[in-house]
C-alpha cells in the first residue's frame, strides 16, 4: 500500500535519523523525502512517500513514541486502497 | 565549576546512589569529578558490565540505573546493555565520552557515532553541545528514562563540554506527559465481556512488576478468580504457588497454562505484548478468544494481536475498575484438572543432579528476600519452570534480548542495590564466561553474590536445537575444554565448590545460601538433558513436544 506521511517534529538533533529509521525497521520503505525547516519556530516538516504491507497505523504509533513527549499525532487519516496519510504534530505548549 | 560538574550535581539531584563506570581518555574529566560526589563509584571489569549492572540495580529497586564508558571501544561494549534494556524497557541513563567537538566527524583517535549507532536501541538520546545544557539533559535523561513505558536513555558528551565553565544549573521546563485517554465505553466493554465470558483467562507480562501495580494485579485475581498464566518476565506478578497461577506460558511453557490460552475465550493481557515466544504462531494462539489489552505503550496495542478492547495507560487504575467478584467454577476446576495432570515431575532416574529439581529444591530453602538473576539458555528456562517466585522484581532475566553474561553483572547491580537480600546468579558454562571479568568486581567490593553454575559443557540450548532440528549435527557447541570453574573462582578470590552426584544435593544447596560472602557452586550436569517442554519454532502453542529424558512433566 503505498502511503504519504507528513511529520511536523521539533527540530532537534537526530530527528530525521530517527524518524527515517523508524519507517525503514519497522517494515515501511521510503521512496521520496522532503524536508524543510522553520527555523524560527525550531520545527522541522518532513513529507515522505514509500510503501509498506503493514497498517500505517502500526507506523504513527511507533513514530509518536519517539523521544516520547516531543511528538503527538492529531489524527490519521488512512484507509485509501491507494495512498494513506498520517500527519503529525509536535507537542507545542 | 565546570561541565562534569554539572553531570554529578543532576545526577544527585536525582538521588543517585552508586553509578557503573570504566573510564578512558574523553570521559576522564567526569571520572575527576566523581571523585568527589555525593554517590559511589563502582568499577567494573568492562564496559557491558557496567551497563548490565545498571540494569540488574534498575530492575532490584525500581530505580534508575547509571552507567559511564569512555568514547570509542568504551561505548560500543556499553550497547548490549543498552539494547537489553531497551528491549526489557528497562529505565537506565547511559553517559559516554567524546572526543572533543572539533574532532567530532574526524574519525579521531577513540571516535565512534555512538549518538548514531544507539538510535535502535534507545528510548532517546542527547548530544551535548553546550555544557549550560548538561544539568538539565541529565535530568531530562531520568525523566524519560523512568516515565511511560522505561527504557535506556544516551548521553554523549564531548570532552570539551565536560571541561566547559559553567556559571549556572537551570532544570528544563517539565515534560509535558501525554495523558491515556481510557473512555468510560471501553472500561464498560471490558467489564461486560468479562462478565460474559465463560472461560476467561489472564496473561500477565513484565508490566505489571515494572509499574510497581503486583498489589492491584494480585487484588485482581484474588476477586475475580481468573486463572493466571504468565510470561517469562511477568513471572512472580503472582506467587509461583498461587492456586490460580497455571505456569508461563509459550515455548516453555507449562503445558497447563498453553492448554488454557488454547481454549479460553477471553484472554485480558495485562502488560505484556503478545511477544513470539509466548504466543508461539500468532495465527493459532488463544484462536478462540477475545482480547481485553491493557498496556502503558499504545505502540504495543493492536501490534501483534487486535484487541477487542483497549485499556492504554496505568494498570492499576484500570485493574481496579475491573475488579470483580465472579464465578466461573466450571472453566476453573478445568484448569485445575490440566494443572495437576500436567504437574512438574521430578522424580529423574539415575545418580547426577537434574538441574529442575536442584532448582525447585533451592528455591523451597532460600530466605523470602531472595533475587534470582539468570544468564541465558537451558537454565535460564528451568529457573523459569522450577524456581518458585514471589515477587516479579526479584527474578531479573533477559527476556527480549535475551544477553549470555547478563546474569553476573545483573547480580552486581541487585546486590549493591540490595545489601540486605540474597543475590544468586543461575548461569550456566556459556553464558558465564561472557561476563566472567565482572567476578573481579564481585571480589572487589565484597558483595555475598552466590554463583549456580550448571555446566553441561555444552552450549545446552543451542545443542538441544541442532539435536531436535538439524538433524543432531552439532555445530560449534562443545565446551568439553572449559577451565576449571572452582579454581577460576578461587583465583578471583570466590570460594567455590564442585557437586555433580545427587547425594551432594542439598550440601550444595546448604553451601549456596549459607556460605559467608560470595561462592561459586559448579553443578556438573548430563549434557545430553533437554528443555521440555518445547513448542518448536513457528508452531501453535498447542504442539508442545517432550522427549524421553528425565525432564518430563507427567
Amino acid at each position: 500500500v503505498l502511503y504519504h506521511a507528513e511529520i511536523l517534529a521539533r527540530d532537534e538533533e537526530g530527528v530525521m535519523e530517527r524518524i527515517l529509521r523508524v519507517f525503514r525497521h519497522r517494515g515501511y520503505s521510503t521512496r521520496s523525502l522532503r524536508a524543510t525547516c522553520d527555523q524560527e519556530q525550531n520545527l522541522i516538516h518532513i513529507e515522505i512517500e514509500g510503501d509498506s504491507e503493514r497498517p500505517l497505523s502500526q507506523l504513527s504509533l511507533q513514530i509518536e513514541k519517539l523521544c516520547a513527549a516531543e511528538i503527538r499525532k492529531p489524527g490519521i487519516e488512512s484507509g485509501d486502497e491507494e495512498a494513506s496519510v498520517c500527519k503529525f504534530q509536535p507537542r507545542i505548549e | 565549576m565546570i561541565g562534569a560538574d554539572a553531570i554529578i550535581k543532576a545526577l544527585e539531584h536525582e538521588g543517585t546512589d552508586l553509578v557503573f563506570g570504566y573510564p578512558g581518555g574523553a570521559i576522564m574529566p567526569l571520572f575527576d569529578r566523581l571523585l568527589d560526589a555525593g554517590f559511589k563509584t563502582i568499577l567494573v571489569r568492562h564496559e557491558q558490565g557496567a551497563s548490565l549492572a545498571a540494569d540488574g540495580y534498575a530492575r532490584a529497586t525500581g530505580k534508575v540505573g547509571v552507567c559511564m564508558a569512555t568514547s570509542g571501544p568504551g561505548a560500543t561494549n556499553l550497547v548490549t546493555g543498552i539494547a537489553n534494556a531497551a528491549l526489557d524497557s528497562v529505565p537506565i541513563v547511559c553517559i559516554t565520552g567524546q572526543v572533543a567537538t572539533p574532532m567530532m566527524g574526524t574519525d579521531a583517535f577513540q571516535e565512534v557515532d555512538i549518538f548514531g549507532m544507539c538510535l535502535g536501541v534507545v528510548k532517546h538520546s542527547f548530544v551535548a553541545r553546550d555544557a549550560h545544557e548538561l544539568y538539565g539533559m541529565v535530568r531530562r535523561a531520568f525523566e524519560i528514562a523512568r516515565s511511560g513505558r522505561p527504557g535506556p536513555v544516551l548521553i554523549d558528551l564531548p570532552k570539551d563540554i565536560s571541561i566547559q565553565p559553567v556559571e549556572t544549573l537551570e532544570a528544563w521546563p517539565p515534560m509535558v506527559k501525554r495523558q491515556a485517554t481510557i473512555t468510560e465505553t471501553a472500561l464498560s466493554r471490558a467489564h461486560e465481556l468479562i462478565q460474559e465470558a465463560q472461560r476467561p483467562l489472564i496473561y500477565v507480562g513484565g508490566g505489571v512488576g515494572i509499574a510497581g501495580a503486583v498489589r492491584g494485579f494480585r487484588n485482581f485475581v484474588n476477586t475475580t478468580r481468573i486463572p493466571v498464566v504468565a510470561t517469562l518476565k511477568g513471572l512472580g506478578s503472582i506467587e509461583t504457588e498461587h492456586p490460580l497461577f497455571l505456569g508461563m506460558l509459550g515455548m516453555h511453557g507449562m503445558k497447563a497454562a498453553n492448554f488454557a490460552v488454547q481454549n479460553c475465550d477471553l484472554l485480558i493481557a495485562v502488560g505484556a505484548r503478545f511477544d513470539d515466544r509466548a504466543t508461539g504462531k500468532l495465527q493459532e494462539f488463544a484462536p478462540l478468544a477475545k482480547v481485553i489489552h491493557m498496556d502503558i505503550d499504545p505502540a504495543e496495542i493492536g501490534k501483534n494481536r487486535a484487541p477487542e478492547v483497549s485499556l492504554c495507560g496505568a494498570l492499576e487504575p484500570n485493574l481496579k475498575a475491573l475488579t470483580m467478584p465472579l464465578e466461573k467454577v466450571e472453566w476453573l476446576e478445568q484448569c485445575l484438572v490440566w494443572k495437576d495432570e500436567h504437574r512438574w515431575n521430578y522424580e529423574a532416574p539415575g545418580e547426577g543432579i537434574y538441574a529442575p529439581r536442584f532448582l525447585q529444591l533451592l528455591s523451597r530453602l532460600v530466605p523470602r528476600r531472595t533475587i534470582v538473576t539468570a544468564d541465558v539458555g537451558q537454565h535460564q528456562m528451568w529457573l523459569a519452570q522450577h524456581f518458585a517466585l514471589q515477587n516479579p522484581n526479584d527474578h531479573l532475566t533477559s527476556g527480549g534480548l535475551g544477553t549470555m553474561g547478563y546474569g553476573v553483572p545483573a547480580a552486581i547491580g541487585a546486590q549493591l542495590g540490595n545489601p540486605d537480600a540474597l543475590v544468586i546468579c543461575c548461569s550456566g558454562d556459556g553464558s558465564i564466561m561472557m561476563n566472567i571479568q565482572e567476578l573481579a568486581t564481585i571480589n572487589r567490593y565484597s558483595l555475598p553474590v552466590k554463583i549456580l553454575l550448571f555446566d553441561n559443557q555444552r552450549l545446552g540450548m543451542v545443542r538441544q536445537w541442532q539435536e531436535l532440528f538439524f538433524h543432531e549435527r552439532y555445530s560449534a557447541v562443545d565446551l568439553s575444554d572449559n577451565p576449571d570453574f572452582v579454581a577460576l573462582a578461587r583465583s578471583f578470590g570466590i570460594d567455590g565448590m564442585m557437586i555433580q552426584d545427587r547425594m551432594d544435593e542439598m550440601p550444595g544447596i546448604d553451601y549456596l545460601i549459607n556460605h559467608p560472602g560470595p561462592c561459586l557452586l559448579h553443578v556438573r550436569i548430563d549434557p545430553q538433558e533437554n528443555v521440555w517442554p518445547l513448542v518448536p519454532p513457528g508452531k501453535s502453542n498447542i504442539h508442545m513436544m517432550e522427549g524421553s529424558s528425565c525432564a518430563l512433566s507427567r
